[in-house]
Order: structure tokens, then C-alpha cells, then sequence
């Protein structure tokens, strides 16, 4: 297995894709928790707004944002055409399609990452701001030295969370690019799919690859897990 | 002074919130208003976002399909 250069480029490319996803979701969760502390009715709006997405499928998400950024028949090639900008086929290049698979991912779930930490950033005591005003925090340093670690916990939950669903990132790669140009975007759990079911049906190898996932994902997972505990002890 | 430096953020926030919101909701809008229009009419060129008429058949069929089940 180890001689096998597509399990070496699927592990690059799950890394690289977890890489672009996990700081970009959590990150603009973050930031809209920062925006959003109030919870003023059109703060509720806006967070259920957001949650949208996240209960519709992949599958038909990933179809609806192929259709988008066809450069062919999209709207967005057709708007971009408009200022004079001619589209390039995204999903056909070799460096762009991972990232705009992980940007459709964020654009997916960021909304349920946004609901746990905004859950737990208004579960704060609003003593804590007070004495922090009193202090003359401003709004940004109150986000940083207040909120950010009373909610440490749910933020590294959010991140272990987001990290296995994104090593086991399938259904958007496969509707979007299929594997796509020269395997550029091809994960593992994909390469997991084509051999066991797709080309060759060799399922004791997807079988040996599944296992080598799953080593990598419990590995990272305790790492990440001894990390923050240790911080806990810490504070 | 203080109430100024306030407000340019809080205005500012706004900004952010509305155009997240608007980059979420539009494909999702898009996607509902296309389920209205004929099959030529959702892969047609230009793009349009409304429907040149508003086709009900999907849904048709979708009843229809479920109660062959």
C-alpha cells in the first residue's frame, strides 16, 4: 500500500483539504460570533439564516454550486462576463478545484459551527463583560479576553469535529469533480470508493486504506485532544 | 468621542452580517426559484434568476412518483 502513489497523493490532498477548511470555518464562525454577540432578534435571523445550509444535503448543494460555476451556463460566469471578466473553469484546474470544493464545504457548515459557539458565547455571564468594561475593554479586546476563552472548550470540540468530517469528506469531491482533473482532488475515503467499488473491485485493499484512515484520524484526534486538555489543567 | 468609535463598528458589523447572509441565501433562493422553471429554461443562456414562466411539473411529478411506492 505504501508503494502505492495514489494513496501518498489522496493523504496529501486530505491533508491540504483539511488544511484550507478546518481555520477557514471556524475562523469565519468566530467572526460572526464576535459580530453577533446580542442575542437582539435580528442577531436570531441572521444565525438561523445561516443554519440554512447545513440542513440541505450535500449532494444537492454540491450540484447547486457546480451548476453556479459552470463557465459555460453559471451564474456566476454569466455575471462575471458582465464587468468584462472571462470565467475559468474552476472545478477543471488542478489547483483551484480543492479549494473551491473546501470553500462549498465551509459555505455548507460553517452555520452549525456558528451555532455552537454562539451558544456557548451567550451561556458567558455578562459579569464578566461588566468587569471587563470597567477595565475599558473595547468591544474587540472584550472578544479576545472575555469570550474567546470562556468558550475555549466548545472551540476545540468544533475543531475535532470539523477535522473528522472533513478527513471523511466524500460526497461534495465526488458530485463536484469526481476525483477530478489528474486527481487532484481526489481524498482518501474517495480513493477508498474507486477501488473497492468503482474500477477494480478490490475491497481487501479499500479495506487496508480505511484502516490507514482511520489511524490517521484517531492519531490527530489524540493529539489535538491531550492539547487542549492540557490547557485546561493549565488554567 | 467614545459613542463615534462605537458606531463605526457597530455599522460595520452590519456590513459583514448582511453580505454573509446574502452569499448564503442567494444560491439557496436561486435553487428554489429554479425548481419553477422548465428544463431548457434552467440551463438556458443568458442565466436568468426569475423563470420566463413559472412551470408547476416538477412537483407534479414528484406527487405523482411518490404514490407509485
Amino acid at each position: 500500500m505504501f508503494r502505492d502513489d495514489r494513496v501518498w497523493n489522496a493523504t496529501g490532498n486530505t491533508f491540504w483539504f483539511a488544511i484550507l477548511e478546518i481555520p477557514l470555518q471556524i475562523f469565519l464562525a468566530l467572526l460572526l460570533t464576535m459580530l453577533m454577540i446580542k442575542n437582539t432578534r435580528i442577531h436570531k435571523v441572521l444565525r438561523a439564516t445561516f443554519y440554512i445550509p447545513y440542513i440541505c444535503s450535500m449532494t444537492a448543494i454540491s450540484i447547486l454550486w457546480s451548476m453556479i460555476l459552470n463557465p459555460n451556463s453559471g451564474m456566476l460566469a454569466y455575471m462575471l462576463r458582465k464587468i468584462g471578466i472571462t470565467m475559468p473553469n474552476l472545478l477543471n484546474s488542478t489547483t483551484w478545484a480543492i479549494v473551491v470544493v473546501a470553500l462549498v464545504t465551509v459555505w455548507k457548515n460553517f452555520g452549525y459551527t456558528l451555532t455552537l459557539l454562539s451558544a456557548a458565547a451567550l451561556d458567558i455571564p455578562a459579569a464578566l463583560y461588566e468587569a471587563a468594561e470597567l477595565d475599558g475593554a473595547n468591544s474587540f479586546s472584550k472578544f479576545i479576553y472575555v469570550t474567546v476563552p470562556s468558550i475555549r472548550n466548545t472551540i476545540s470540540f468544533c475543531i475535532v469535529t470539523t477535522l473528522i468530517a472533513t478527513f471523511q469528506a466524500f460526497d461534495q469531491i465526488y458530485v463536484m469533480t469526481g476525483g477530478g482533473p489528474q486527481n487532484s482532488t481526489e481524498t482518501l475515503v474517495g480513493y477508498i470508493y474507486s477501488r473497492g467499488f468503482q474500477t477494480t473491485h478490490d475491497l481487501g485493499y479499500a479495506s487496508t486504506i480505511s484502516v490507514y484512515l482511520f489511524v490517521i484520524i484517531a492519531v490527530i484526534t489524540f493529539i489535538l485532544r491531550r492539547h487542549t486538555l492540557r490547557g485546561e489543567e493549565e488554567s | 468621542m467614545t459613542r463615534i468609535k462605537n458606531a463605526i463598528p457597530k455599522y460595520l458589523s452590519y456590513v459583514v452580517l448582511f453580505l454573509v447572509a446574502a452569499i448564503v441565501l442567494l444560491p439557496i433562493v436561486w435553487l428554489f426559484v429554479s425548481s419553477f422553471k422548465s428544463d431548457a429554461d434552467v440551463i438556458s443562456w443568458p442565466p436568468s434568476f426569475w423563470p420566463k414562466e413559472w412551470v408547476f411539473d416538477q412537483y407534479q411529478y414528484v406527487a405523482d412518483a411518490h404514490s407509485h411506492i
